[in-house]
């Protein structure tokens, strides 16, 4: 599911920058879940640095805080960069035939191994066969 | 309908969808709405699947509900695909489902994803033709030389079917990926947004659209903002507006000219130039824009507030409603995670007294626009008993946490409500929680 994620996102990050495709491995020390531990009372070099700007603006703080974290980081966060790799979202393949390998993959770790089947005795007619089964898969809030 | 806060009291209606804690990614629901009358609720998923909830009258072993929510149709709207030219997947996700006015017995909802709208009608079928001559009951072919006489086919009657068929497909008219539908008026066009672009359709012609707005500059080292949003005005068939990533809102006239460029009405707020910061752009970034029922105000919402903004007023909005503060001294690590790039949908009560948008740790508040008061309630299973009166949350922001508070640290961040609807004429709510769709109602004393 990281794959799905907006390619403009990681190009922000220095690190990942000029990567295309599945540069979510990289972005693993973000921390998807929980938020970092902000402990009261104890303070750390940057905190105390950046004490007067929390009192005027807890933005500004946190500008502080992504800035000593990321020295690299562009000025000018909304341009061009940011917004153009906006529009590019989705995940890029090299060609069609990458696609459908990646495609596959996908299927052959969901689908189960198909047991060894009886062959009938006789050239079936379309009214024999079974009804076919809808391949999607319905969505779970209509059941 | 009465107001918020003081006058009505959430519980809890109905929960849909799995209890599964592994979500598969396909199930998150992407889009909910109420169709015109509320009779019919519609969901869309990342799976590219549609579901319609149907609203079935209160029968007589439960009389205190208003009725419930039922299935009424399911389908698969849009499929993955493969863009060869470019070499990207085409993502089946429902990005947006508005419905149309209905007409005639039939239901008809617009559907869309990144790249291809969908008619869709909606159709009920209670009758059969039975007694064919051609064939026999099971559709196999009846030998003709066996066949020594004629009968009149008669329709019976059978248990109700409800059929779904695309009736228009609306498609290679985007570059960039779609964000918005909006059905017009005059129940005749529609207009679909994508980042850079705006298109005007008519609902029966396929085959051509008309470009309204092109924001996209000759040389995209230029590019600056990305449309967002946009949406017709609810009875004017000639105004629209959309809004932009740097918290703008520009409304334009139909009339005025076939290209509209050039805005009629221009709305921002004025910033406070030593405010900014790197993160104030990306904070400001409007994810949706919705225009009251009256047709005279307009709701916005960005990243930590909702904003209503009277049409007259183009210089600031008339009010701001501070939806979760105590998050902008998380920005950073919202910044890392992604989600200060998180879209909140907001919607209006039927008669525009309320709002609500929804937060983060299933959260979604409420505000009402006469009492200024606010209410922040929960969607969660732990709450969901029949008709169990939904508790009040409070997130604590100071050092001391109060019991039942919680704090800002303990929220979840991957449960969020990013798609709610509120029913045009009840207080009765959907709202979206991941995979789940929860609905509550007012309770009737």
């Amino acid at each position: 599911s990281c794959c799905r994620r907006p390619a403009y996102r990681l190009l922000h990050l220095p690190f990942v920058r000029g990567l295309t495709s599945c540069s979510c491995t990289f972005v693993t020390s973000a921390n998807n879940t929980a938020m970092s531990e902000e402990v009261d009372g104890a303070v750390n070099y940057e905190e105390q640095q950046e004490m007067e700007d929390k009192v005027i603006s807890p933005e500004k703080a946190e500008e502080a805080k992504l800035k000593t974290r990321y020295p690299n980081l562009g000025a000018k966060p909304g341009g061009s960069d940011l917004l153009r790799k906006r529009l590019q979202k989705g995940q890029k393949y090299f060609d069609s035939g990458d696609y459908n390998m990646a495609k596959a993959k996908m299927k052959n770790k969901q689908l189960p191994m198909a047991p060894t089947e009886n062959t009938g005795d006789h050239i079936p007619t379309p009214q024999d066969l079974p009804q076919r089964k809808p391949s999607i898969v319905a969505s779970k809030l209509a059941g | 309908m009465a107001g918020l806060s003081g006058d009505v009291q959430w519980c809890f209606s109905q929960v849909k969808g799995a209890i599964d804690e592994d979500v598969a990614e396909a199930d998150i629901i992407s889009t909910v709405e109420f169709n015109c009358s509320g009779e019919l609720l519609a969901t869309g998923d990342k799976g590219g699947r549609v579901v319609i909830f149907q609203h079935e009258p209160e029968s007589k072993n439960r009389p205190h509900l208003r009725g419930e929510y039922n299935v009424y149709s399911t389908f698969q709207s849009h499929e993955p695909e493969f863009d060869y030219l470019k070499s990207l997947e085409i993502e089946e996700k429902i990005n947006k489902i508005r419905w149309l006015a209905q007409q005639n017995a039939a239901h008809f909802l617009l559907s869309t994803n990144d790249k291809t709208i969908k008619l869709w009608k909606i159709s009920e079928r209670e009758k059969r033709a039975e007694g064919y001559n051609l064939k026999d009951e099971e559709g196999r072919l009846r030998d003709p030389f066996r066949i020594s006489s004629l009968r009149v086919p008669v329709l019976m009657p059978m248990d109700l079917m409800v059929e779904a068929s695309p009736r228009r497909i609306f498609s290679n008219a985007h570059t960039y990926h779609i964000n918005s539908i909006s059905v017009n008026s005059d129940h005749e066009t529609y207009l679909s947004a994508d980042d850079l672009r705006i298109n005007l359709w008519h609902l029966e012609i396929t085959d051509r659209s008309f470009n309204i707005v092109d924001i996209k500059p000759a040389n995209m080292e230029e590019l600056t903002e990305v449309i967002t949003a946009a949406e017709c005005h609810p009875h004017q068939c000639n105004v629209f507006v959309y809004s932009s990533s740097k918290g703008t809102i520009r409304l334009c006239d139909t009339r005025e000219a076939a290209l509209c460029d050039r805005h009629a009405k221009f709305f921002e707020e004025p910033e406070d130039p030593s405010s900014r910061s790197f993160f104030s752009e990306i904070i400001s970034s409007i994810s949706d824009v919705k225009f009251s029922h009256s047709g005279r105000y307009m709701m916005t919402r960005d990243y930590l507030s909702v904003k209503v903004w009277d049409l007259n007023m183009e210089n600031r909005p008339v009010e701001t409603y501070q939806v979760h503060e105590y998050l902008r001294s998380k920005l950073c690590s919202l910044y890392e995670n992604d989600c200060i790039f998180d879209k909140f949908e907001c919607c209006w009560n039927g008669s525009d007294s309320a709002i609500m948008t929804g937060s983060y740790n299933n959260f979604f508040r409420m505000f009402d626009r006469n009492t200024r008061r606010d209410i922040t309630l929960e969607a969660s299973r732990e709450s969901s008993k029949a008709r169990a009166t939904l508790k009040p949350r409070k997130v604590s922001t100071g050092g001391k946490r109060k019991k039942d508070e919680i704090s800002v640290d303990s929220l979840d961040f991957n449960r969020k409500i990013l798609h709610t609807a509120w029913h045009p004429h009840h207080n009765l709510i959907a709202v979206a929680a991941t995979n789940n769709l929860y609905i509550f109602q007012d309770k009737i004393n």
